[in-house]
């Protein structure tokens, strides 16, 4: 609750932000760049201690945890995850995330192969992550922190840089998380992406949380948009403008809207 | 860990009559300090480099940044304050030597606080060293903070994953920095790749003599600088030859 942190004495990066993410929701956090979205996440598993205030992860003050403990609960990919590749193999690299939180020999077997086959990546056990392609170790990247089964899974930036092939992936993965009532966290600029992806919406603005609320409030504000430098997408604008119609609806994929406008 | 003390090794744009100094004479002042300071075995000299140096950080105004990152070096100069005294028995002994990384660690730090890397670079060509090697070691220098950034963020995301390095021994520790050590390098050597194929694409070396846009000069402060610099190592070294040096292991014994 009024979270706050600074790295520098007098150089608050976050000031006063309260947030919740209810087990089994979704959440989407936009905002311009330097706003301080990827600080406020490092502080979901104590990477970061809030200089002002708490934050709790099921209950527990992240101050009181290690951050090995919370990283358990709370697995967080940052943006370009394969920076951080090291092992060998793919199977060590899998590996790494579930042997650090205590899992057993036979535990991590049963892991590494149950994530390498939900992301395609059986084949490639015995392969150096170097040698992966770009999709590939974005695929990795999120096998090797999804491996331990976190609770809640923040992403940094998923769809920066990556094809429509992957974006697509990565929206089926994130679904796949809330049927298995896991909480999911996006910091994008990926208006779209949120809009298919998340059920609410906060908005940072100079380390500030200046706006959380539901999608639809959110289509209702284009003005919103702007404030957190923001582009408003043809698929924005078009729920935008039928929401001002008086038509109510809160989920906003295309195939959603299909059947809106009376398709089949 | 943190890498927050590199952020006083960082150039900053200030105008100080530090900052307007030819970088040659910074230079020259940087490596005169560095090698006073390790040289000498007396307390005082010790104490006198530290005070020249503290007049210097306040001038160049990076005294606050300065204090700041010797803050994250504590820990680094408590391991020397206690392997000294665990070495030579004499605590004063060890606060002397701790002294003595402070001084160095000092006059490196304003140099690279008040000097950009492209008027060093220019320095240095100016002083007869290839163009080559003025831009590794100016590119080097530019990207210290550039790599400082990358190793915390990798750290960061290995924490994630559960990675403790605090564990065991020393060897422990060090074979548990291997996850960040390893993409660091890697990460690196990408970028070496990327900046010679930026520079090659952008016709380095295309022309043998290369014209310069900015030539530092060498004005009246950097002359009274370097007189002062004279004047204080002579003093020193006057000192250092005439008088017995101050006995460390005698003063506590009287204590």
């Amino acid at each position: 609750m009024d979270v706050g942190f600074s790295y520098e004495p007098g150089r608050e990066v976050l000031r006063q932000v309260t947030l919740d993410v209810p087990e089994g929701s979704s959440m989407s956090i936009m905002g311009p760049n330097g706003s301080g979205k990827t600080t406020l996440i490092k502080t979901f598993n104590g990477l970061l201690l809030p200089t002002k205030g708490k934050v709790l992860v099921d209950g527990l003050a992240t101050t009181n945890a290690s951050i090995s403990q919370l990283a358990k609960k709370v697995g967080i990919i940052f943006q370009n995850p394969e920076k951080s590749f090291f092992s060998e193999t793919v199977r060590q690299e899998i590996a790494f995330g579930p042997k650090n939180m205590g899992f057993s020999e036979k535990e991590v077997d049963a892991v590494v192969n149950d994530v390498s086959v939900k992301f395609g990546l059986s084949d490639y056990l015995s392969s150096n992550p170097f040698d992966l392609s770009g999709g590939e170790k974005r695929r990795l990247s999120i096998a090797s922190v999804l491996a331990w089964r976190p609770e809640v899974v923040v992403m940094d930036e998923p769809t920066v840089g990556l094809d429509h092939q992957y974006r697509v992936f990565l929206i089926d993965v994130l679904r796949g998380f809330k049927a298995e009532g896991k909480s999911v966290v996006i910091v994008t600029h990926d208006v779209d992406f949120a809009l298919l992806t998340s059920e609410r919406t906060a908005l940072m603005d100079d380390g500030s949380m200046v706006w959380r609320g539901s999608l639809t409030d959110l289509l209702k504000s284009p003005e919103l948009f702007a404030r957190a430098n923001m582009l408003p997408t043809f698929l924005t604008s078009l729920c935008t403008e039928l929401l001002r119609s008086g038509l109510s609806q809160d989920r906003f994929a295309p195939v959603d809207l299909a059947s809106l406008l009376g398709g089949k | 860990m943190s890498l927050a003390f590199l952020r006083a090794y960082r150039f900053s744009k200030l105008d100080t009559p530090v900052h307007r100094l030819d970088p040659r004479t910074k230079l020259i002042m940087t490596v005169a300090f560095t090698l006073l300071g390790v040289t000498t075995l007396d307390p005082l000299e010790i104490l006198v480099l530290l005070f020249v140096q503290l007049i210097i950080l306040a001038i160049s105004r990076s005294l606050q940044m300065w204090l700041r990152s010797l803050r994250a070096l504590l820990l680094f100069l408590v391991l020397i304050l206690l392997a000294q005294a665990i070495a030579t028995g004499n605590l004063l002994q060890s606060a002397f030597f701790a002294l003595r990384f402070v001084v160095v660690a000092s006059a490196t730090s304003w140099f690279f606080f008040t000097t950009s890397p492209e008027d060093l670079g220019r320095a240095l060509e100016q002083m007869g060293i290839s163009a080559d090697v003025a831009l590794s070691f100016t590119l080097s220098m530019r990207f210290i903070p550039v790599i400082a950034e990358e190793f915390q963020s990798i750290f960061d995301a290995q924490r994630a994953r559960g990675l403790d390095v605090g564990k065991g021994g020393l060897l422990d520790r060090m074979r548990s920095l291997l996850p960040v050590l390893v993409p660091l390098f890697v990460g690196v050597i990408r970028r070496t790749y990327e900046i010679a194929d930026a520079l090659e694409l952008r016709g380095y070396g295309a022309l043998k003599s290369r014209t310069r846009w900015k030539d530092p000069k060498f004005g009246r402060t950097d002359v009274l600088a370097l007189l002062a610099l004279v004047a204080l190592s002579a003093g020193l070294i006057y000192y250092r030859l005439v008088i017995p040096t101050l006995d460390l292991s005698k003063l506590t014994t009287l204590l």
